[in-house]
């Protein structure tokens, strides 16, 4: 927050507005994190002439629109920083070994889904990663994404990243993948296409209807926003949505451990997977 | 060993290596006992990226240790997975977690300003430590093509009033890249450089969002007696960006020039969503006529305008439109209401707020709300009509009631909150009785607090009560 004053959350106030976060989203904030609040919503507060987060809470429990404020409080405050080709080795984990196991086996289609896509980096890295790897040209491979929040799903299906995103990716994928426009890079319309973008929260219990039968999911550095009780609802979702033999790629700082035994940890060298059993 | 005590007066860091054997921190925790005049001590696991669960019993042993020799004890840079060991052994709210940029090293800190989270804590700290290293790696930075690292770099150069980059920042404004050039509008108007001014306007009048608004609030720090009228010009921009950029750089300067100005354009623009900025703008003027501008607001057909208006009555307290304001508690529009009572809170006298009282019943329930809040807010003690509505069915009633006989009548609040503190259904309430019972400290509040530790259902007041208990 670089020019619009930040508003103070008293302790009581912020208790109750991530009570009001965790039930609609199921994200927990820690006490250290309240600052992250204030400089997220101290606009927003602005622009509806609040001057408390009191005035805030209750516009969002007793406004007619509530339920529109209530996507715009969760679109500010699930904003997490992501870019291309993160976490690498998983991805090529899964070019080099899941899915041709996949394709040994005899299927002939793969269904994938980044469960909190963000901005799109991540399916957009494994579409580039497929294509390197010549596996569209093998299987019907199918890529869904999907993010709570809905302004960076807009952003993820214009395509349009800035150099932030492309820590650490190769100047060679990057010159055949994207292209300058003014400022920022747009992603080639050909691997754009191979990803499909809807919203969805991780903890509706009809999101398991709405992805289908999958083979693959990604759901990296998300959980960690989850207090237990939620990420064992989404663990049991992605059991419940996993074929056999499905695989679970967490971020390198999550684990199961304790949250659930309904897959197997596996140590491929480069990283951990899960497996459904 | 795998740890290092290192000491800053009554300041004791404990860095921790990663993979440290659970038994060396047992030691850490054994040699705390015999150190003496300690206020704080701050164990650091910023080389940590993992801990075994067993560990998490000698950081017990460290924070009692602590307290044994007086010390208030902090675990400093715990990274996510840390953290989530600690969330299941139910330690998060046990210790005190905090954040210590000071143990990372100047690399570590400049990579941190790609993560959004961090990146403003992280350029106040570099800002309020600067030194020569972090200088020159600013400047490094600067010749680097991320135009996030700049962006952070050229703010914190600011911030640190390194006048010495001046002309290195001047030559950002020529950058194509918007949130590089708002860096430096900003550095520059903090470092009060007349001599871009002109070029400030020039980013102004492009229009692009991104820019204009640090563009407005640095002419507002440059500005001189010719400023307001060539603001005044550009409210009649067509951009509405640069209308509402206009708008912002006035109300900084704040001069009788920009009050007339804003109070004409007022009659003239045509856009509502403007119009509310300038009810706003203009509320921030401590001008006659303020306030006949904010009534004449409130008979808008925009709800927007309405309720700019409103907020704008509750902020300069217009004591002059008491019975205008009082009349608009019952407003159609809810949040006028709301706003009118918030008005109410500050300006009210007792004889007032019998006509709050008796508003009560016809009012919405954010509104209602907002009454109890202004009635605590208004001397005289109105228990009497708390007492009424005590048991409504609504959460954020009885916790408004309780806050305001704090304010009015302390016995009658301690009486009240010892009861719904123990019986209320709603874990709110019970937070917000809690609250004032740690202000109150009741007679046996103690016993209180452990009994409801067994029974309480809520997380959020299990953990209010373990931290009061700590601290008593």
């Amino acid at each position: 927050m670089i020019t619009a004053a930040t508003i103070k959350i008293k302790d009581d106030e912020f208790v109750e507005l991530k009570d009001i976060i965790y039930k609609n989203a199921a994200i927990s904030f820690a006490d250290s994190k309240k600052y992250l609040l204030e400089n997220r919503l101290s606009k927003r507060l602005q622009e509806l002439n609040f001057t408390s987060f009191k005035d805030y809470i209750y516009y969002l429990k007793y406004d007619a629109k509530k339920r529109e404020e209530m996507e715009v409080l969760l679109n500010q405050v699930t904003i997490n920083e992501t870019y291309f080709l993160r976490e690498r080795a998983q991805m090529d984990h899964m070019i080099k070994t899941i899915i041709p196991e996949l394709l040994n086996s005899g299927k002939r289609s793969v269904r994938i889904w980044s469960a909190a896509c963000s901005s799109g980096e991540e399916p957009y890295s494994l579409a580039i990663l497929l294509n390197e790897a010549g596996l569209f040209a093998k299987a019907n491979i199918e890529i869904l994404a999907t993010d709570i929040n809905t302004e960076v799903l807009n952003i993820a299906q214009q395509g349009l990243y800035r150099t932030i995103s492309f820590r650490g990716v190769p100047p060679m994928i990057q010159d055949k993948y994207f292209s300058k426009d003014g400022f920022a890079f747009k992603l080639d319309p050909n691997i754009m296409n191979k990803v499909k973008f809807f919203q969805g929260n991780l903890l509706n219990p009809m999101m398991s209807v709405k992805v289908g039968r999958l083979d693959i999911i990604f759901c990296r550095n998300v959980l960690i926003y989850f207090d237990i009780p939620a990420k064992q609802k989404v663990i049991e979702l992605f059991h419940k949505s996993l074929g056999m033999p499905g695989t679970l790629y967490l971020g390198h700082s999550e684990t199961l451990n304790k949250i659930s035994e309904s897959f197997r940890m596996e140590n491929f060298g480069g990283g951990i997977i899960y497996k459904k059993i | 060993m795998s740890y290092k005590f290192t000491r800053y007066g009554d300041f004791l860091k404990i860095m921790v290596e990663q993979d440290a054997p659970f038994k060396d921190l047992e030691d850490a925790a054994r040699e705390i006992v015999n150190l003496k005049d300690l206020k704080r001590i701050s164990l650091d696991l910023k080389n940590c990226y993992y801990i075994q669960s067993k560990a998490l019993a000698a950081l017990i042993a460290m924070k009692k240790n602590s307290i044994k020799i007086g010390a208030e004890f902090i675990v400093s840079n715990v990274c996510d997975n840390v953290y989530q060991v600690m969330e299941m052994a139910n330690l998060t709210s046990y210790f005190t977690i905090e954040e210590d940029f000071s143990s990372y090293t100047s690399d570590e800190l400049m990579e941190k300003f790609f993560q959004p989270d961090y990146a403003d804590r992280v350029s106040d700290f570099i800002a309020g430590s600067y030194s020569d290293e972090f200088r020159a790696k600013l400047l490094e930075i600067l010749e680097m093509p991320e135009p996030e690292l700049k962006f952070y770099a050229i703010l914190t150069m600011g911030k640190a009033h390194d006048y010495s980059a001046e002309e290195r920042i001047k030559k950002e404004l020529d950058s194509d890249i918007p949130l590089i050039v708002k860096a430096s509008v900003l550095v520059l108007g903090w470092f009060g450089d007349s001599g871009s001014k002109e070029k400030i306007y020039q980013v102004l009048e492009t229009g692009n969002e991104e820019v204009a608004e640090a563009a407005a609030a640095s002419i507002s720090l440059l500005s001189d007696e010719s400023d307001a009228e060539r603001l005044g010009r550009l409210l009649s921009s067509h951009s509405k960006v640069i209308r509402i950029a206009a708008i912002q750089a006035m109300t900084l300067i704040n001069d009788d020039t920009c009050f007339g100005l804003l109070k004409d354009a007022l009659d003239k623009e045509q856009e509502d969503d403007v119009k509310a900025v300038l009810i706003r703008a203009v509320s921030s003027f401590n001008k006659a006529g303020v306030s006949d501008i904010l009534i004449k607001g409130l008979d808008s057909k925009s709800i927007k305008i309405r309720e700019a208006s409103a907020g704008g009555l509750a902020k300069i307290k217009a004591k002059d439109k008491l019975e205008d304001i009082i009349s608009r508690i019952t407003d159609t529009d809810a949040w006028v209401g709301y706003f009118a009572v918030k008005a109410c809170g500050e300006i009210c006298s007792a004889t007032e707020a019998e006509r709050l009282m008796s508003s009560y019943d016809k009012v919405e329930e954010n509104v209602k709300l907002a009454i109890v809040d202004a009635l605590g807010k208004i001397p005289g003690d109105f228990s009497d009509f708390y007492m009424t509505i005590l048991d409504n069915g609504n959460e954020d009633i009885r916790k408004e009631v309780l806050s305001s006989l704090l304010h009015d009548n302390k016995e009658n609040a301690k009486e009240a909150a010892i009861n719904l503190f123990a019986n209320d259904s709603s874990w709110i309430v019970r937070y917000k009785a809690l609250e004032i019972l740690e202000q109150i400290r009741p007679e046996g509040f103690r016993d209180m607090l452990m009994a409801r530790l067994t029974v309480d259902d809520s997380k959020y007041v299990k953990d209010k009560i373990q931290a009061v208990l700590e601290e008593i």
